[in-house]
């Protein structure tokens, strides 16, 4: 008899994303009159803002995203921040020299406060990180911190912290084949069989030059994104564009030690311990108070996906030998 | 050090959120803050502990389902009740000298 604790207090959550600049080159937008409407994670958008990186959409839409003036402060705020706020349905983000933003969950209205200074990529970046975030969990999505793709057996994830390799691994995947379904942040919903469903996001994924270049893909023709990680935006041409059955999640860490190792986590404390730091902007679950139904979530997702721990070496990345790796093992009978 | 007789009556705590995951239970306390997971043995107590249930009680259930002696058995649960009780994953009811009778 034996009972494995763990605190959620002293869980790690997420840094503020740094300030960036982007120019991208690519555009699908459907457009209706002055806006545009986008489609992500199944939700349709409505912006006034034009978002290259998103795929069309239609229909009735669950989120519209417009300019104008937002808020000075929230009523019944559960946290506050040097630059944010938020409520159990509102979140109001100041970004110095960018934007100011709202967002609210039960409306899906964003509204958006540019600085006269703020480019476009700006303005977006935020926008597809922080806010498109919030709204996920409004709508009690988990958001997981990981990059996906489509196998034969089902939808496989790369999560871990920044610089872990997830959109390495996921563009060396797309080359050998694999349909991308997000880069940055997956979505999962559990569907009326209680099985964990993964949600397409858009087909973009940034990466660092050292990383562009062990994928062998220029920069030359990437968007720059211009942050103290000085990441490139690139189009991904196989992108899945269906809800797909989770098959298994790898969370990608680093070790001292010159080979490549996966390891099936055995204890469900450390199992759900990995998916509760890995979900994005993991500290919205307690300032929303969805934990409840956030943790349900995390347990459907436990009781049917294994989740496997690959250690590499930092360096050298040995990126052939980790996809070589992981996709035996995600092929093999369990 | 235990408190607790084999007359002790437990209940759980109803603002406990639990899930079975494979053999395991994983559990959560808003209140504090916290996560727990049961291994298959402390699960089936749990599930035991659905109704308020004496010591005694799970003991002799218990004894049914695994091969284990009697003293053993007893000191065991004892000790595992002591855990849950310390992280106030149940409580107790009343000892049965308190207990009104039904």
């Amino acid at each position: 008899m034996k009972i494995d604790t763990l605190t959620s207090q002293n869980l790690a959550s997420e840094s503020t994303v740094p300030a960036s600049s982007e120019q991208v080159t690519f555009c699908q937008a459907g457009n209706q009159g002055s806006n545009y409407l986008y489609q992500a994670y199944g939700l349709t958008i409505d912006s006034e803002l034009v978002i290259p990186q998103l795929l069309a959409g239609q229909g009735r839409s669950d989120i519209t995203i417009r300019f104008g003036n937002i808020p000075a402060s929230l009523d019944n705020a559960t946290d506050t921040g040097p630059c944010w706020q938020i409520s159990p349905k509102q979140f109001l983000l100041r970004i110095d020299k960018v934007a100011g933003y709202w967002a609210h969950g039960g409306s899906g209205e964003v509204l958006i406060d540019r600085a006269t200074e703020a480019s476009d990529d700006d303005v977006r970046t935020f926008l597809l990180g922080s806010i498109l975030g919030f709204l996920l969990h409004q709508r009690r999505i988990l958001p997981l911190h990981a990059s996906a793709i489509r196998t034969e057996r089902g939808a496989v994830l790369f999560t871990g912290h920044s610089g872990a390799g997830k959109s390495t691994t996921l563009g060396a995947m797309v080359k050998r084949g694999y349909a991308m379904l997000a880069d940055d942040v997956s979505a999962i919903v559990i569907d009326e069989q209680g099985c964990p469903q993964v949600l397409p996001a858009f087909p973009s994924s940034r990466l660092r030059a050292d990383s562009a270049a062990k994928l062998n893909r220029s920069t030359q023709d990437a968007g720059h994104i211009g942050t103290a990680f000085d990441k490139y935006l690139f189009e991904v041409d196989h992108f899945c564009q269906e809800v797909v059955p989770l098959y298994g999640i790898y969370i990608l860490t680093q070790h001292d030690q010159p080979k490549i190792e996966l390891q099936p986590i055995k204890s469900t404390v450390d199992k759900f311990s990995w998916l509760l730091v890995n979900t994005y902007r993991n500290q919205f679950i307690k300032q929303i108070g969805w934990e409840q139904e956030h943790f349900q979530l995390i347990s459907n997702v436990l009781q049917t996906t294994q989740v496997i721990q690959v250690k590499r070496p930092t360096d050298p990345f040995l990126l052939d030998e980790l996809v070589r790796q992981l996709e035996q093992d995600f092929s093999s009978n369990t | 050090m235990t408190t607790i007789t084999l007359d002790t009556t437990l209940c759980r705590t109803q603002t406990l959120m639990a899930s079975e995951v494979g053999e395991e239970t994983m559990m959560m306390d808003i209140n504090q803050g916290m996560y727990f997971a049961l291994n298959p043995v402390g699960s089936r107590i749990w599930a035991l502990l659905e109704q308020a249930t004496s010591v005694k009680a799970l003991c002799e259930q218990l004894l049914k389902e695994y091969d284990i002696d009697v003293a053993q058995c007893e000191q065991e649960v004892m000790t595992f009740i002591d855990q849950l009780l310390e992280r106030k994953i149940v409580s107790v009811v009343a000892h049965k000298a308190d207990a009104p009778s039904s």
